[in-house]
């Protein structure tokens, strides 16, 4: 075999070992056997900028492509209407911002964004229609501070929000699979809490009520409590 | 080279003596070798040890291969005043070289050869401290390089043997060893000397100078400078550094951010990865054996089981090599033997698309064996199971020089519906009227019956490119061959040695078990149709009245009787205990689908119980000879049970299949490995013996 040949042969194997190197970073997982360690020295001028070297944190790594391809598309202007969000029937919550619809997977993401976009507004078919798919609203991560979602162009810091550690394959080993603990199902949204917890309160007031006028004059007071609704005067109904 | 004028190499120097002494040293050993002319520049910037001047002076006085003048500064000007006084003595290209490095053998015609490509600015060598041409940890630690003997001309010689010389591209060169070509000195003038006057950042503000007027910064990497380190400025260092770095923002804005995608992107990853790949290199002489799988060899699975264990037991003799798909193309894991104690795994990703293979023939399954073959040197290719790489790898091989084997573990070469059950039901036999395969095929895998026959058109066109097909069983032979005209004589029967381990304690007749108690059979494995859970649940209803118990170790995958002691999944290598705490006394196999070999039945053996199974296919070929069970039609439900009913009034003969079955021999895994050691083996090495050998190749049990 030719110099050249074998100097080629050498390129192809690097070049599979790096591809596999970068799919393990992106999955997450540290590959298999040997890990290429990174060749920069330490405390030279060209390292001196605050950086964080690709491979060097597994966690920043993670995803890294697919994250690259949403964030060219999230770089919007603040400007506009402000985003909302929506819930189908089928119980997916999206985003709408800018004429996209992004859907958030995740229940705990959508409960906190609840808090600061307000509550889902439940949307028919026709409607959502209008809106073109958007990427996902993701928890991102950088080289430094928590990590974040971007709403509105903007980074939206999370705070509260658990994340995995990376671990290696042989350390996985001594657990056995068990069944599948769905976090984003397990979340009630905030606002479904609170509307539950508005009706319990009223429930209260009512049995209060009746204890203090008695069935015939807490009747009334509902019902002209409920007929001020109607007519849009004051009152919790009042939009 | 680009001028004819001489390059000058520019060494100043201040302190250090013992450095600059290995440093001046090393130019001049290395020059002998060199077809580059040039010279030798040192400046003494008024150095403040005594004994350094007059070195210098000494030095220059003397016959060297290379001229070295010297230059002795009144006063000390500093780092970058004094080199660019050298710059200004030069007519040629310069490099600039501290007194603390160390170079290797043709480092200066390697550094002009790469210097000689058109635009290029600087050239920077790979060394052992120096930013981001610093060499990975793990070639630093292998020679030794931060230590007080570093094996310097070895790491010299090992990266220029193993460079892939890419020459990759950075934003800067570095400047412990930087090569400036008289283009760049020319359009750029010198360092910025009343700006980095103090030393740092002088080589990257000329770089950035450079790469505006559109010229490159290269790394030659296959050559190695040793770089001591730090020596120059001692403490002072880390200020100096903060202040360059803040000087750098202030006039290149964009450096920073730059610098940063250089850093995440890494121009060095490919050569390094090659160099790191180079420290843990196979040993050519030993034979290299390439195993195509359908899965990644840790899965559970028997084939992945017995292809582990198959190279576990070679590893004195063969190295080994998996190629297997994944979601992303196709991986190639190594299996070698380095001397340590284990065995050296490590995994490429073989370039190519998202998996979509086809069973006919798959372009990316093809490509990633030429790959793999392209990449290392394969004495065999050894194929355990074509699933997942289509008929590619055949038609791949045709031009394959070594030995090429394939072990038929189940019929996929046959039919695409592989468990050879008629509509899923019936044991098909491969039938002649292709008829009947039109009705199953458009049932079972929704294919016409122009595929089965375009399909094995195909494989018997490729059949050529396997020099000898193994099968577990003579029954599995006879079914392929109904399909394909095979010479026998390229055809070898090795049974599958045991997954789990044979040599086991306590395995005895117990006389009272079988003769006193209820009868208890225990259907083993995959609890579906094709491994015969309708027959089990069938007996288990009709044997409700009496004192005969099927029991079921394993998963459930369709509906069961209630009658059917079902319990559950278990580890393979626990099976003959877990039999023997239910009191089980046959094993009964009543599955329609003709094994190819039968693991159940070898772990059946291995516990001393009796089998039940088909009398066609593995199992009926096994269990005859043997006299370990009883053969059945898996179709005659009211024959099996008859069968079993004899069997509980007639405990005697239960007995003797059970002394059968003790008797019976098992082979480990181990014990096949010299069979297969012999069809790895190239031709010229037939002759000698194979060190391979195992002691408990097969154990009564």
């Amino acid at each position: 075999m030719s110099e050249t040949e074998e100097r080629l042969r050498r390129q192809v194997r690097a070049m599979a070992a790096v591809n596999r190197q970068l799919q393990a970073q992106l999955e997450g997982g540290g590959g298999h056997g040997w890990t290429p360690s990174a060749g920069q020295g330490n405390g030279d001028l060209l390292a001196n900028t605050g950086t964080t070297v690709l491979g060097s944190s597994a966690a920043g790594a993670r995803r890294a492509a697919t994250a690259s391809s949403w964030l060219e598309q999230l770089v919007v202007s603040d400007e506009g209407a402000k985003p909302f969000l929506v819930q189908r029937k089928n119980g997916r919550t999206y985003l709408v911002e800018g004429g996209y619809r992004r859907e958030i997977r995740s229940g705990l993401v959508a409960a906190a964004l609840e808090q600061k976009l307000g509550q889902r507004h439940a949307v028919k078919d026709a409607e959502f229609d209008r809106w073109t798919d958007g990427v996902p609203v993701e928890v991102l991560e950088g080289p430094q501070g928590p990590p974040f979602v971007v709403v509105g162009g903007r980074r939206l810091p999370l705070r509260g929000m658990p994340l995995p550690y990376p671990v290696s394959a042989e350390q996985l080993q001594p657990f056995p699979q068990g069944s599948e603990l769905n976090v984003a199902s397990a979340n009630v949204s905030r606002a479904q809490f609170q509307q539950a917890m508005y009706g319990r309160y009223q429930v209260d007031r009512v049995r209060s009520a009746v204890a203090r006028r008695g069935v015939v004059g807490t009747a009334k007071e509902v019902t002209s409590r409920a007929a001020r609704r109607a007519r849009g005067v004051g009152g919790r109904g009042s939009r | 080279m680009k001028t004819a004028k001489p390059v000058t190499v520019i060494v100043p120097v201040y302190r250090g003596l013992a450095e600059v002494q290995r440093c001046l040293r090393s130019i001049t050993r290395h020059a002998a070798s060199s077809d580059v002319s040039f010279q030798v520049l040192v400046i003494d910037d008024a150095s403040p040890e005594p004994e350094l001047p007059p070195y210098l002076d000494h030095l220059a006085s003397e016959d060297h291969r290379v001229s070295i003048a010297v230059v002795h500064n009144p006063e000390n000007l500093g780092f970058v005043r004094t080199v660019n006084l050298g710059m200004r003595q030069s007519q040629g290209d310069v490099v600039i070289l501290n007194s603390d490095t160390i170079v290797t053998d043709r480092w200066l015609d390697r550094l002009a050869a790469a210097a000689a490509d058109p635009n290029v600015a600087t050239v920077t060598p790979l060394t052992n401290f120096g930013s981001i041409c610093t060499l990975p940890r793990s070639i630093i630690e292998a020679f030794r390089l931060d230590g007080t003997d570093p094996k310097i001309d070895e790491c010299a010689d090992f990266v220029s043997r193993q460079s892939i010389q890419m020459l990759p591209e950075v934003i800067t060169g570095v400047g412990f060893c930087m090569y400036i070509t008289r283009e760049a000195l020319d359009l750029c003038g010198h360092f910025d000397e009343d700006t980095f006057g103090l030393g740092y950042g002088e080589e990257v503000d000329f770089c950035l100078r450079a790469t505006r007027v559109g010229l490159r910064h290269l790394v030659e990497d296959s050559t190695f400078v040793y770089h001591h380190g730090a020596a120059s400025f001692g403490d002072e260092r880390k200020a100096r550094l903060a202040g360059a770095s803040a000087r750098l923002h202030e006039r290149y804005r964009f450096f920073r951010a730059t610098n940063m995608h250089e850093r995440a992107h890494d121009p060095l990853r490919l050569p390094f990865t090659a160099l790191e790949l180079g420290l843990v290199e196979r040993r050519a002489d030993r034979p290299h054996v390439l195993h195509l799988l359908h899965s990644p060899p840790e899965e559970i699975g028997g084939t992945e089981k017995h292809l582990r264990v198959l190279m576990e037991s070679l590893l004195a003799d063969f190295d080994a090599s998996v190629l297997y798909p994944v979601d992303h193309g196709f991986a190639l894991r190594t299996f070698w033997n380095l001397g340590s104690d284990a065995p050296f795994e490590q995994e490429f990703l073989l370039p190519g698309a998202p998996r979509r293979v086809t069973q006919l023939h798959d372009e990316v399954a093809g490509e990633a064996l030429t790959t793999a073959l392209d990449m290392f040197h394969f004495d065999a290719v050894h194929i355990q199971n074509l699933l997942g790489h289509s008929l590619a790898p055949l038609e791949v091989l045709a031009d394959f020089p070594g030995r090429v084997i394939c072990s038929v573990r189940d019929l996929y070469l046959a039919c695409p519906n592989h468990s050879l059950l008629y509509r899923n039901t019936q044991p098909c036999g491969v039938p002649e009227d292709l008829a009947l395969c039109e009705r199953c095929l458009a049932e079972t895998r929704d294919l016409p019956l122009s595929y089965l026959t375009g399909f094995r058109a195909t494989a018997a066109a490729r059949l050529e490119s396997v020099d000898r097909w193994v099968f577990a069983s003579q029954s599995a032979a006879d079914y392929f061959l109904r399909v394909y005209d095979v010479d026998p004589e390229r055809i070898e029967i090795i049974p599958h040695g045991a997954v789990i381990h044979i040599d086991r304690p306590g395995r005895e007749v117990d006389e009272g078990l079988i003769s006193d108690e209820p009868l208890r059979l225990a259907f083993v494995g995959r609890g579906w149709a094709k491994k015969g859970l309708g027959v089990a649940n069938e007996l288990a209803d009709s044997f409700a009245d009496s004192s005969i118990e099927i029991h079921h170790f394993g998963e459930l995958k369709d509906r069961s009787s209630p009658r059917l002691h079902a319990h559950g999944r278990f580890d393979n290598e626990m099976l003959p205990e877990l039999l023997h705490q239910a009191g089980i006394q046959i094993v009964l196999l009543p599955g329609p689908y003709a094994e190819t070999f039968g693991h159940v039945m070898t772990e059946a053996l291995i516990a001393g119980l009796p089998v039940i199974g088909a009398s066609y296919g593995a199992l009926g070929e096994r269990i005859r000879p043997t006299g370990a069970g009883w053969t059945i039609d898996p179709t005659d439900v009211a024959g099996i049970r008859e069968l079993i009913e004899n069997l509980d009034r007639c405990r005697i003969e239960v007995l003797r299949a059970t002394r059968h079955a003790i008797a019976a021999r098992v082979q480990s895994i181990g014990g096949t490995t010299r069979r297969y050691a012999a069809l790895y083996r190239p031709p010229s090495l037939d002759a000698v013996s194979a060190t391979t050998a195992d002691s408990k190749e097969e154990v009564p049990v």
